[in-house]
């Protein structure tokens, strides 16, 4: 009688937790919960247009040189966290957060070699697809702001 | 019969153990520069750790909690208190891995990344799994079956990774995601960020990122539930090798390693039962 009683609350009990831990784990899909450790699945989710797309990158501008750009990945920065750092700082217009952004990268050992022996100004741009013909892309650079890099 | 009353090869959940535990714990041996970035790169808590005010602690402690951790992992899979242990994992994996991602937070957001989130998801389940402690170096083969009900939740488990992604997709964009421009967008932009030529390339054609929007969707909702389908489980498996791994390719975002590894703990259990288990059964 007990080890029937036992087996029928053992029942129950596996049925709690594969119920329990689906529940757990596709609720907090469904209800959008975001935070570790359940999920934040929700990158890449937004519908975009292609013409409207934008990223923020640096470029080192050196005299008698040409401008380099697409270098953060080099020197150990992720170009994508950079890009959507300053993106939301400036969405949010905030000019001071943009600037810690990018003296940041300064401080980078990396970067400092990248750039040693050269008066450069390092440029905050925006690039943006201008036009899209066959397999022929063509990019527009937009000057955000300029800093020294002594 | 009673699903709840189905079984299955008597030692596999106790072989997943092994296996994924094992796998962990080499992930984490290879990887220790997860004790020392969060040193090294600015960090911002996650929401969980400011919500119960936990603070960043030292270095020295955060090497401890990381060797602490491969011990826990190492013990669960040779079947030492097997359920204690792995329960102790998921205590110090929650910690460990929360500091580790507080570099990839920004002061503005509650994002973190979440290539990391199927290993806490799975070894959570497992202590609760009844025959998880088979298979164990202090008892041998435990006489207690495995059920179908311990398979299907470690299966939905895995799910919940590609289902969460679809499913945000489209409770945010709708059917809309898959118009074909949306991956576009997304391979240019990569392309502007890193020089991806490959990323350019795919972006050029836009017949093929509509068709491969909605390949993504329906692998993503509906296909990857294939798992639980006798013999759809290596066909989804096979697409979602393909699926990581050309991620990786055009969109330089690499989940192979540690999220699809960990996915395929699963599949290694299946060969390895197959080939040292089943077998010995047929010839007793």
């Amino acid at each position: 009688m007990v080890q029937e009683q036992r087996f029928n609350i053992l029942k129950h009990v596996e049925k709690f937790i594969f119920f329990g831990f689906l529940l757990l784990f596709y609720g907090a899909i469904i209800l959008r919960i975001e935070h570790w450790p359940f999920t934040d699945w929700g990158v890449f989710t937004y519908s975009y247009k292609p013409e409207q797309v934008f990223v923020f990158d640096l470029a080192l501008k050196q005299i008698g040189h040409e401008t380099k750009d697409q270098f953060l990945e080099k020197i150990g920065i992720s170009a994508v966290g950079f890009n959507s750092q300053v993106t939301r700082s400036l969405y949010k217009k905030n000019q001071r957060e943009t600037d810690r952004i990018v003296r940041a990268v300064f401080d980078q050992p990396k970067f400092r070699e990248l750039a040693k022996n050269c008066p450069c100004e390092v440029l905050l741009i925006k690039k943006k697809v201008e036009s899209i013909e066959a397999s022929k892309i063509s990019i527009n650079h937009e000057v955000v702001k300029t800093y020294e890099f002594l | 019969m009673n699903f709840f009353k189905q079984t299955i090869s008597k030692n596999f959940i106790g072989l997943f153990r092994i296996v994924t535990t094992i796998t962990i714990a080499i992930h984490l041996a290879l990887n220790s520069h997860y004790v020392t970035a969060p040193y090294q790169l600015k960090w911002n808590p996650i929401t969980l750790f400011e919500f119960l005010g936990i603070t960043q602690w030292n270095q020295n402690l955060n090497w401890f909690i990381y060797g602490a951790l491969i011990l826990f992992l190492l013990l669960s899979a040779i079947g030492v208190f097997a359920r204690w242990f792995i329960a102790g994992s998921v205590f110090l994996f929650f910690l460990f891995m929360g500091n580790y991602l507080g570099i990839s937070k920004s002061l503005y957001s509650t994002s973190v990344w979440h290539n990391h989130n199927l290993i806490f998801m799975l070894l959570v389940i497992m202590p609760f799994l009844p025959s998880v402690t088979n298979l164990s170096i202090l008892k041998g083969s435990i006489e207690k079956n495995s059920k179908r009900w311990e398979e299907y939740l470690i299966l939905l488990t895995i799910a919940t990774a590609y289902f969460g992604a679809g499913y945000c997709k489209l409770a945010v964009s709708g059917i809309e995601w898959a118009n074909g421009y949306t991956l576009q967008a997304i391979l240019l932009k990569k392309y502007l960020l890193t020089g991806n030529i490959y990323a350019k390339y795919l972006a050029s054609n836009y017949t093929a990122c509509f068709v491969l929007s909605g390949l993504t969707l329906l692998l993503e909702c509906v296909f990857i539930f294939g798992l639980l389908l006798k013999g759809w489980k290596w066909v989804v498996f096979i697409s979602l090798f393909i699926f990581h791994w050309s991620t990786g390719f055009f969109m330089d975002v690499h989940f192979l390693n540690p999220h699809f590894l960990i996915c395929s703990t699963y599949f290694m259990t299946l060969i390895i039962d197959r080939l040292f288990f089943q077998e010995k059964r047929t010839r007793v």
